[in-house]
């Protein structure tokens, strides 16, 4: 049976991907470059991880829940995806504090690491303000 | 809409993602708190003494201001009365100055209208507080041309002041005109654009035109070059170079010409301008350096032009005709390691700089090539490029150097409204040859008031000795100053100095390995400056100007004695504190000697050879072996299997607190006992939080403290957070201004008074610590003026040790007196600004020790008493402890970063000079570039900074655990740390009851009541969502 996609499972799918890259990016400059030696949070990792899955679930077996479970999901997903962010903000200010206000040569590697990291950051807040656009569509049932 | 379930879930959300980055902000805002503080100007937290039952024994430091109101007053009274005594008055032809105090000028020049009141970077003036120059001017009863004033107000009526690149507030300069390369003066063209009627009122206020021209200066930045590469494109200059005056700037001073009768130029510049071409025109009346006069300072430039001052300042760097000719100059700026990208970035390995001068800098160089011609030593066969011709460009054929082409104004010169005639008195060596004493009279021969220097030189044999093991000597070098007090005309005084002897020692490295004293003819002469002294000893010695000499000398200004015997090795071979002075940087790890890893590499300027010798550019080395060893900072393998059951750590038997150390002496026995409470982890917790931050150790009571930077006052906080014994100011937010307001502390050098830079000390460092609470206060600047190219200058003192080295003695003693733990910036070698992180300094031994060396030796010595305080009982307990902070440099010492370099940090500081405070480092966080595990083995107890490097995995109680002599180091380090804040502001206040409180700072409201909002919003909108769809399960429509 050919599946039915709806407006909102565009966005919530748009969010899976760019969460997806984001995580990427936050792996990559986690275990490379100027981080390479430092422990990975694998917080986010799981975060991200269990968000996207819920936004597959909820993109290609949302008929088989009721509208309450899939706003749970669409909602949880947000939640989870917004913990990765601070997690991952948060492994990054140091970066941030190094390159933006020590005032003289910082390490290439480590500008480098924090600029992808911005990269990640923003898709990461794309993913979010995709959800969002999702949950204030009105789905098929709702109508 | 109640019922409208997609509602509530997209609101759910979107205040959910606020709510996130609202619990985000509070996070880093809490762990950067301090830095924070520091960044915005605010105080998140206050220490909070609740008993007071003793006052006397709790408040050990009093502030001399009890409200807002006498702070503000304070410091401002003491940076107009400062400022008026920092201004050298450098020609005063036909009595040209002082002008009538209600006198009728035009001002000219860009400067005129948005002079340079201070740096442009690091210790700022203060914005809030600035006096703009035309309202100074005006109130002190000038009337200025209002044509012209017109012409630059309308240039800049579209342009703000900015905001400074390092600390808070407003910086009282304009984006568009702050540039190294360029002066930005506008033409005559472009004042007609602005104002076509400019030019119409010169008769009207023809009193005189003021002609101010000025250069930018401060920390950071890429600084200043010589040539065509310092220049922007189109700018050209009187001598090619960007300190000599641009051709815009020229035809200002035309016009000026051109239209007045008086013509008076303000030198508003740090950095020695070439004004060769000023001096001499005959239509220039008069010259005045004026510095970065500060926050206030126009008032003092307006009560030294009218006369109500007599000018008595005195250069404290020579000025020359053309500076980028000096011996230092050819190894300034970028000069790159030829292998540097084969290290890790994190070494941060970049440049060197092979200071191949050795001891000619400034007044050193030009004197005793000067000396060398008169004495028939050789010195005059120069080389194409390496001297000045007549008009102070660079001459391109080989040919003779000569003084009268070289140099403008020399060190010491200083004019004033008044004539002074010195004697000298007597000299009286001490029977131990270590200390003379010389009294100098002088009396005033003028008809107006004024202070006199007292400036005495000295002048020590250059011997076979010397020319043998490669120790140079100058001919002329300052040993002591005093100034005089105010004396009416015909009034005299006389002071009696206690010259340190030990200053005329020269280090020898290659043979006696320590200081030396060689037999033969000592000279003492008093003089105007350093080349009148000069020519007075030289006189002594039976030259004339038939032998060459610019004047002829005063043979009764000068003292001659002789030291007999065999070369003395032993007479200053010891330090004040009795240890032995041996080579510490000249071989091994530590060596700042470019030989010693590289040998035949460089060869340092000579007095015998001057020509032969004259430093060439070194550049296109490669690191070898050793030397990469060393610039990758990674160069004592930490141990982990050492013996350390016997050292205790994180004791909690004892119930001793920092509180009971209050004033405790460093050998008090129970310093142990503390410092066993201390963990490993909770030192490195300290360490690593050194931002403008004094972290707390929670198991010995030490609570947090603000600290800031700089030298010329609190760089980030404001009046309005002054307090009184613990009290806030009642009138607190009335007096939104800062402290950082006098002029420059290259201003202050310039006074020659050792007494007013005690009071700046007291007020601008100790007064900044008591009224905003801020124990340490990173200041003051005591690097060597090594040429006239650095743009962070200002912040330092001259190119003489022993000016810089007794008036920065003077203003810590001033401000250790109100509890000020200071941080002396930067040991050692920081150069230039170029590059000022990574690159490795090297020189000769000698030079490190009897230049920059020496005046950081005379603050952590507390050398330099002035001679009024030694007359004064009351003031016996000045001088008694030397500086108990310092701040290492950003540049490496030698190849090893300079907290780590042994040799300066522990074997000259700590044990020679006995410093026994708190050292750290200079904004680099816990780095590899920091070596932290080598600094701390070298005494280094803090680390300024925010964050601790990814690569530096030891950083714990654990990775240091198997290493005895690391732990041992904490301890030690401990020790010095402890010691200083015990003796410092940081215990002001403290009693039993004592405690730290959090303070709601705005942005703690911010943040507090966005979370509460969001969280509020979020679960609102989850239970509206509940809510609709609960409405829409019981059949309800949306």
């Amino acid at each position: 049976m050919k599946m039915q996609l709806e407006k909102t499972d565009y966005a919530v799918g748009l969010a899976a991907a760019a969460s997806l890259i984001g995580l990427a990016i936050y792996i990559f400059t986690s275990v490379s470059g100027y981080l390479a030696s430092s422990p990975v949070n694998w917080l986010p990792v799981a975060g991200t991880g269990i968000a996207v899955i819920l936004m597959a679930v909820l993109i290609f077996m949302k008929q088989k829940f009721s509208l309450l479970a899939a706003d749970s999901m669409m909602i949880g997903s947000a939640a989870l995806l917004l913990y990765s962010i601070y997690e991952f903000v948060l492994g990054r200010v140091s970066l941030a504090a190094d390159v933006y206000f020590i005032p003289v040569n910082y390490p290439p590697s480590e500008a480098a690491a924090l600029h992808i990291s911005i990269a990640g950051l923003v898709l990461y807040f794309a993913a979010d303000l995709a959800l969002i656009i999702a949950a204030f569509m009105k789905r098929s049932e709702e109508k | 809409m109640w019922k409208r379930s997609n509602i509530w879930r997209g609101l759910s959300l979107v205040s959910a993602t606020f709510l996130t980055v609202s619990l985000l902000a509070a996070n880093i805002l809490e762990t950067y708190r301090t830095s924070v503080d520091a960044f915005v100007g605010t105080r998140s937290q206050k220490t909070v003494t609740e008993s007071t039952e003793n006052a006397e024994d709790t408040w050990t430091y009093v502030s001399q201001f009890k409200s807002a109101k006498e702070a503000y007053e304070g410091f401002r009274e003491l940076a107009v009365r400062t400022s008026s005594e920092t201004y050298a008055l450098l020609k005063n032809d036909n009595a040209a100055l002082p002008l009538s105090s209600d006198a009728k000028i035009t001002l000219f020049g860009i400067r005129s209208y948005a002079p340079v009141y201070g740096n442009s970077g690091g210790s700022v003036p203060d914005g809030k507080s600035t006096v703009q120059i035309f309202d100074a001017f005006t109130e002190r009863g000038f009337q200025l041309n209002p044509s012209m004033l017109a012409a630059y107000e309308a240039f800049f009526a579209d342009k703000e002041w900015t905001t400074p690149q390092f600390g808070g507030g407003i910086l009282p300069a304009y984006a568009e005109v702050t540039a190294y390369d360029n002066p930005h003066e506008l033409t005559l063209d472009e004042l007609k654009g602005l104002n076509p009627e400019y030019n119409k009122e010169y008769a009207a206020y023809s009193d005189a035109a003021v002609v101010v021209v000025g250069r930018v200066g401060g920390e950071g930045g890429d600084g200043y070059y010589p040539g065509e590469e310092g220049r922007a494109e189109g700018v050209e200059t009187v001598t090619g170079n960007i300190l000599s005056l641009s051709r815009e700037e020229m035809e200002i001073v035309e016009e000026a010409k051109a239209n007045f009768d008086k013509v008076i130029v303000l030198v508003n510049a740090t950095n020695p301008m070439e004004i060769g071409n000023l001096k001499d025109d005959p239509d220039i009346d008069a010259i005045m350096w004026i510095g970065y006069p500060g926050a206030y300072g126009f008032y003092g430039v307006a009560d030294v032009l009218n006369g109500t001052v007599s000018p008595s300042a005195h250069l404290g760097d020579i000025f020359a005709k053309n500076s980028a000719l000096a011996p230092a100059m050819q190894n300034y700026g970028n000069i790159p390691w030829e292998n540097a990208g084969d290290f890790s970035e994190t070494a941060n390995v970049n440049s060197y700089l092979i200071e191949a001068e050795g001891i000619y800098t400034g007044y050193r160089y030009y004197e005793t090539r000067y000396a060398d011609i008169v004495l028939g030593n050789g010195g005059a066969e120069a080389t194409a490029g390496t001297y000045a011709n007549e008009d102070g460009t660079v001459s391109e054929a080989d040919g003779v150097w000569d003084y009268a082409n070289e140099v403008v104004y020399p060190f010491g010169h200083g004019l004033s409204y008044t004539t002074f005639a010195q004697t000298l008195d007597s000299v009286e060596i001490a029977d131990d040859k270590k200390t003379a004493k010389v009294t100098v009279t002088t009396r005033n021969t003028g008809n107006a008031a004024g202070k006199a220097v007292a400036q005495v030189y000295a002048q020590t044999p250059y011997t076979d000795y010397d020319k043998q093991y490669h120790i140079e000597k100058s001919a002329v070098q300052l040993m002591d100053f005093e100034k005089t007090n105010i004396l009416e005309p015909g009034e005299s005084q006389t002071i009696t100095m206690e010259i340190d002897l030990s200053n005329l020692a020269s280090y020898d490295s290659e043979n006696a390995g320590t200081y030396i004293v060689d037999p033969g003819t000592y000279y003492f002469a008093i003089g105007d400056d350093s080349h009148d002294a000069l020519n007075n000893i030289l006189a002594a010695e039976g030259k004339t100007t038939a032998d060459g000499m610019t004047a002829e000398g005063s043979t009764d200004k000068t003292f001659t004695w002789n030291w007999e015997g065999e070369v003395d090795a032993e007479t200053f071979a010891v330090s004040k504190n009795g240890t032995e002075i041996a080579n510490a940087v000249s071989a091994g790890d530590y060596a700042m000697d470019i030989n010693a890893f590289l040998p035949g590499t460089a060869t340092y300027l000579s007095r015998s050879d001057w020509n032969g010798t004259f430093p060439k550019t070194y550049s296109g080395l490669s690191a070898d072996e050793t030397l990469s060893r060393l610039l990758g900072n990674d160069l004592i393998p930490l141990k982990t299997d050492d013996d350390v059951s016997d050292l205790v750590f994180g004791d909690t038997s004892s119930d001793l607190t920092i509180n009971d150390m209050k004033g405790a002496d460093y050998e008090d026995p129970r310093w142990e006992e503390l410092i066993n409470k201390v963990t490993v982890q909770e030192f490195l917790d300290f360490a690593s939080n050194a931002f403008h931050n004094i972290a707390a150790i929670e198991s010995i009571g030490l609570m947090q403290y603000a600290a800031d930077d700089g030298p010329n006052g609190s760089d980030s906080h404001y009046l309005t957070e002054g307090s009184y014994q613990g009290v806030p100011y009642a009138d607190a937010q009335e007096y939104d201004y800062g402290t950082r307001v006098g002029p420059t502390p290259q201003n202050i050098a310039y006074s020659w008074n050792k007494e007013l830079a005690y009071e700046n000390g007291e007020i601008t460092l100790g007064e900044s610590t008591l009224v905003l609470n801020l124990p340490i206060i990173i200041g003051p600047g005591m690097n060597i003026h090594r040429h006239a190219y650095n743009s962070r200058g200002a912040e330092y003192y001259s190119e003489d040790p022993i000016l810089t080295g007794y008036i920065g003695s003077a203003a810590i003693q001033g401000a250790q007196s109100k509890g000020t733990l200071v941080n002396i910036k930067h040991a050692a070698f920081n150069d230039q600004e170029v590059n000022r992180s990574g690159i490795a300094v090297f020189m000769n031994e000698q030079k490190a020790r009897e230049v920059e060396l020496r005046g950081l030796q005379q603050a952590f010595e507390a050398n330099g008493k002035p001679a009024s305080f030694a007359a004064d009982e009351s003031k016996a307990d000045t001088y008694t402890e030397g500086a108990l902070g310092v701040m290492s440099s950003y540049n490496r010492i030698g190849a090893v970063a300079s907290s780590a370099n042994s040799g300066i940090m522990v074997q000259i500081m700590r044990e020679e000079w006995g410093f026994k405070g708190y050292n750290v480092t200079d904004f680099t966080g816990v780095a590899l570039k920091a070596a932290p595990k080598e600094s701390i083995l070298a005494g280094t107890t803090a680390f300024c900074g925010m964050s601790i490097s990814e690569d530096i995995t030891y950083w714990n109680g654990e990775g240091l655990s198997g290493d005895r002599d690391m732990l041992l180091a904490v301890k030690q380090d401990l020790h010095y740390l402890l010691y200083a804040l015990a003796n410092s502001a940081a215990m002001n206040g403290i009693n039993s009851t004592t405690h730290t409180e959090n303070v709601i700072t705005w942005w703690r409201a911010a943040y507090m009541s966005a979370i509460g909002i969001f969280a509020v919003m979020t679960a609102g909108s989850l239970v509206l969502y509940g809510f609709s769809r609960r409405k829409k399960a019981e059949g309800g429509k949306e």
